[in-house]
């Protein structure tokens, strides 16, 4: 059994079972950005109480099975429509950016490209940068992924203080992972069953990129998707012959790479079977 | 990416092959579904839909030999992007 991390993943909307199930298949550690909850929250206390969540309650569950929970703090790009409630979240989350287990701030970027949106995803860089974090990007869905990745790299390549080796673009697909990477940026492919990119698509940019800075990742969530894609995914390389080596380096050591460049990332109970 | 990429594409002969049965799915889903479209009996309504348009279009690009034909209809059904958008300044 291959042993691997879903560097993005929503396990406050799985089941335990799914821990469960993820350990079975390999899964050594997670980690999972802040995100919409389905619904718009009304105030920055509700935020507080999901930053909890993320850092005291997903870690215990998740050490159930023996995988390791990172996380990522923000407001998400939907809300960040809503510059008020912004602010008033990217105010508290220096309150948890010292707790174990954080990562960095993300999951920000664009959701609709809006001007608010942007507005927002600026102010997050600048917390970024002056709390020195690393920097977790979704990018946005569908007919507004192309148009809203260039936008974001815009924002990047137009921050002066920005280091793209601690910065991932995420949800990238074949139109857009070059622009990633070009850029010195990580990159993550999200495995999903009908939008973003299926095992197979996923595997075939790998074929066409190469296998430096970048990561897949299930972005499993309350909606359609499958906490067991990297799994997916390590089946669909080893059905076209590609070496282990390569498959370790993709679910594995490139996630460790990315991870260990930050300040609070421990990894004493990471042990690799493969 | 400038390091050699260690993944080398299966051979197209073995390729066809493993994914001869797969294709051919895909192929008659999406014929059943331009029927589907059809039998709904008015298919005059969906002309000059850009929805409507960017299927056609993109049904054609599958028929040609360009290389990179994912990343083609990725891009035809993506939005416009322009380079003068008004960025936020950052705070230093």
């Amino acid at each position: 059994m291959t042993s691997y991390i879903d560097p993005h993943i929503h396990m406050i909307s799985r089941t335990t079972d799914d821990y469960h199930r993820m350990a079975r298949c390999g899964c050594l550690a997670i980690s999972e950005p802040a995100f919409w909850a389905g619904f718009d929250r009304g105030s920055a206390d509700g935020f507080r109480d999901y930053f909890r969540h993320l850092v005291e309650v997903e870690p215990k569950r998740a050490a159930q099975f023996g995988i390791q929970h990172y996380s990522w703090l923000c407001i998400n790009a939907k809300e960040a429509e809503n510059v008020s409630l912004s602010r008033d979240v990217i105010a508290i989350i220096p309150e948890f950016l010292d707790k174990p287990g954080v990562l960095g701030i993300g999951e920000i970027g664009l959701n609709k490209n809006t001007a608010n949106e942007a507005i927002v995803f600026q102010e997050h860089l600048d917390l970024a940068m002056k709390t020195d974090e690393m920097i977790l990007i979704h990018t946005p869905h569908l007919e507004d992924k192309l148009k809203g990745t260039r936008m974001i790299i815009d924002m990047l390549k137009n921050d002066p203080r920005i280091k793209p080796h601690r910065v991932c673009v995420d949800h990238v697909e074949e139109h857009t992972v070059r622009f990633a990477l070009d850029g010195g940026f990580w990159c993550g492919m999200t495995l999903y069953p009908t939008s973003k990119c299926t095992p197979s698509r996923a595997v075939d940019i790998l074929e066409m990129v190469g296998l430096e800075r970048i990561m897949v990742n299930s972005a499993g969530d309350w909606g359609k998707s499958d906490p067991l894609a990297v799994p997916e995914l390590i089946l669909e390389m080893r059905r076209r012959g590609h070496p282990e080596s390569a498959i370790k380096k993709v679910v594995y050591e490139n996630p460790l790479a990315f991870f260990r460049q930050s300040r609070r990332w421990s990894e004493p109970s990471l042990r690799n079977e493969s | 990416m400038n390091s050699v990429n260690p993944l080398k594409p299966t051979p197209t002969k073995a390729l066809l092959e493993q994914q001869f049965l797969e294709i051919r799915c895909k192929i008659l889903d999406l014929a059943a579904q331009l029927d589907r479209l059809q039998r709904g009996g008015d298919l005059e309504a969906i002309e000059g839909d850009p929805k409507w348009t960017r299927i056609q279009k993109g049904i054609t690009i599958l028929a040609t030999d360009q290389p990179a034909k994912a990343q083609s209809v990725q891009e035809l059904f993506s939005l416009h992007y322009d380079p003068d958008w008004k960025k936020p300044s950052p705070r230093f």
